[in-house]
């Protein structure tokens, strides 16, 4: 084998040539005109020191220990079968192969690699996402995280933890109608109650109807029932008139969010609504001394199809919050505002009594016009979290915080919780409420006095008159009169509700 | 529907507050205190109730 000298070339013909050799000091000017093609698995090159030594289309069998590449030393399309040291390697060269086994170590690589992981110069960099790096998530708030699909984090928040008793709207889903049992009435003065907790502004009478499950048509998905509000007539809303639908909430459910100080909470309102018109309807949100309201707007795009709305709105710094067994919040739905009650910015807290905003549609304008409501929930956050669903018989008895109630029993008849006695057609009757009231009541009402009898040993009697005698938040004690004398003495008995659709409830406890 | 006349029927339990009643047309009634919010509402707007029945 003579040595390559300067100047000596390869040429075509010559391939195979040199078998089993070895190729030290390939050196920048002995370079082959062509390709240097190696036939042979089993030889070794090592030690490129020049800068132009290039090896194509070839195969280097075992890259061994203390072997390098200059810079400038390619080996492109070839294969390095085996890395089989540590302190084999291949820097500031370019390589397009494959790499064979995993023990080798690959160190600097120059070429930038496209996609969501990328390498330069040996430091591999992760492609940004659009998540902001931040903390998620508080003892309050919980992280809400999107994933793609290559399990990437995309997109992160947080919102309010879902904890129970998040819902400061008592029967927001409309489930519980003690009073009416889904009759229908026509709020004929304000302050009329309908659904439990729900109650109404008609400063002028009979413009329109509330019922649960007006028009009977299908709840949103999840829901039983809502509160129908029905125009009886096409009003043309006068300056001072209000009429609505509100929930008054009691300050004690409401003291935490801070309202009148700096720390004041922001809350979201969010429900179901169904119109037969459509447009831009009007709310809002006031203290008990309507010396602070909030105007509110949502907008109706298709008349008769449930739409979910969410409203977020700061909590008010300013004014005065009852936090105690009074009326601390109240929320409105506007069937009809006049202009004395519209104006203020939506969202915005003002320092008087606005009904709704400017633009707003005004239900009662439109005779036979429907709005239907449900799923109410106002909580505290920016976020509008799934409905709260409470177990029926923890809704009543919320609901029976503010009104007592005495039905008869799935449809039947049967006593009357309490302790009664007669004398004579005097009867009195002191029944426990199912849970300790707001306050002490100050009256009661009832279907009809026919619905009630007074029972002891000697026999029954049908009522005649009901009267209120005396409540505390625990109970209340009225008298009956009856038809026929229960005994000369005065006895015990017992009441009882004679007929299904017997009613008897105490009033003065609602907000 | 007109809003049915309150009658005082008598005293409460306490024996210092008078008691008033009404019934309307369909058969309910109603019975409080005359401190209620309901009877004072009607009072302000310029009702009377009627007196109650005398005794005798």
């Amino acid at each position: 084998m003579p040595n390559f000298t300067a100047g000596t070339s390869f040429t075509d013909g010559v391939t195979n040539d040199v078998t089993a050799a070895k190729l030290n000091a390939l050196v920048a000017d002995a370079v082959p005109t062509s390709s240097l093609a190696l036939a042979s698995t089993t030889g070794t090159i090592s030690n490129f020191t020049a800068s132009t030594a290039n090896i194509t289309l070839g195969t280097i069998p075992t890259l061994t220990a203390g072997t390098t590449t200059s810079t400038a030393a390619n080996i492109t399309n070839g294969t390095i079968q085996t890395l089989t040291s540590s302190t084999a390697t291949i820097t500031g060269g370019t390589f397009s192969g494959s790499i064979n086994s995993t023990t080798g170590t690959i160190g600097n690589l120059s070429t930038t690699l496209a996609g969501d992981f990328t390498i330069s110069q040996g430091t591999g960099t992760l492609g940004t996402t659009g998540a902001t790096a931040a903390t998620y998530g508080t003892t309050s708030d919980i992280p809400r995280i999107t994933v793609d699909a290559k399990g990437r984090i995309t997109a992160a928040s947080t919102v309010t933890a879902p904890v129970g008793f998040r819902n400061r709207i008592i029967n927001g889903d409309m489930r519980i109608d003690q009073r009416n049992v889904g009759a229908s009435l026509t709020p004929t003065a304000s302050s009329t109650y309908t659904l439990d907790r729900w109650s109404t502004y008609a400063s002028v009478s009979s413009k329109f109807s509330i019922q649960q499950n007006a028009g009977s048509v299908t709840p949103p998905s999840g829901y039983k029932n809502y509160l129908g509000a029905t125009s009886t007539s096409s009003y043309s809303v006068a300056s001072g008139n209000f009429l609505g639908i509100l929930q008054r909430i009691e300050g004690y459910n409401v003291s935490d969010l801070a309202f009148g100080s700096a720390g004041a909470k922001t809350i979201t309102l969010s429900f179901w609504v169904r119109s037969s018109l459509t447009g831009t309807f009007g709310g809002n949100l006031s203290n008990s001394d309507a010396t602070r309201s909030c105007p509110f707007s949502y907008s109706i795009s298709s008349a008769n199809i449930w739409e979910q709305k969410t409203i977020t709105i700061a909590g008010d710094t300013s004014g005065t919050w009852l936090t105690g067994n009074d009326f601390g919040l109240e929320i409105l739905f506007s069937l009809g505002m006049g202009s004395t009650y519209i104006g203020g910015t939506a969202n915005t807290w003002a320092s008087a009594w606005y009904g709704s905003p400017s633009g707003c549609v005004n239900l009662v304008g439109t005779n036979g016009a429907t709005l239907y409501i449900t799923g109410v929930q106002l909580e505290a956050g920016s976020t509008a979290t799934e409905f709260e669903r409470r177990p029926y018989g923890t809704e009543l008895a919320l609901c029976q915080r503010y009104l007592p109630a005495f039905t008869a029993i799935s449809g039947a008849t049967g006593p009357l919780p309490g302790c009664a006695t007669a004398l004579g057609t005097n009867c009195v009757l002191i029944f426990n409420h199912p849970v300790p009231a707001r306050v002490p009541g100050t009256g009661v009402a009832y279907s009809a006095n026919t619905h009630f009898n007074f029972s002891n040993n000697d026999g029954n009697s049908a009522s005649t008159a009901v009267s209120f005698a005396a409540s505390s938040p625990n109970a209340t004690q009225i008298s009956i009169t009856v038809a026929s004398t229960r005994g000369a003495t005065t006895t015990p008995g017992w009441f009882y509700a004679n007929t299904a659709s017997a009613i008897l409830y105490v009033t003065g406890c609602e907000l | 529907m007109t809003e049915p006349i309150w009658k005082i029927v008598g005293k409460a339990a306490d024996g210092a507050t008078d008691v008033v009643n009404r019934t309307w047309p369909n058969g309910a009634g109603e019975s409080c205190l005359v401190t209620a919010e309901a009877y004072l509402k009607w009072i302000a707007e310029g009702n009377t109730p009627l007196p109650p029945d005398q005794e005798g």
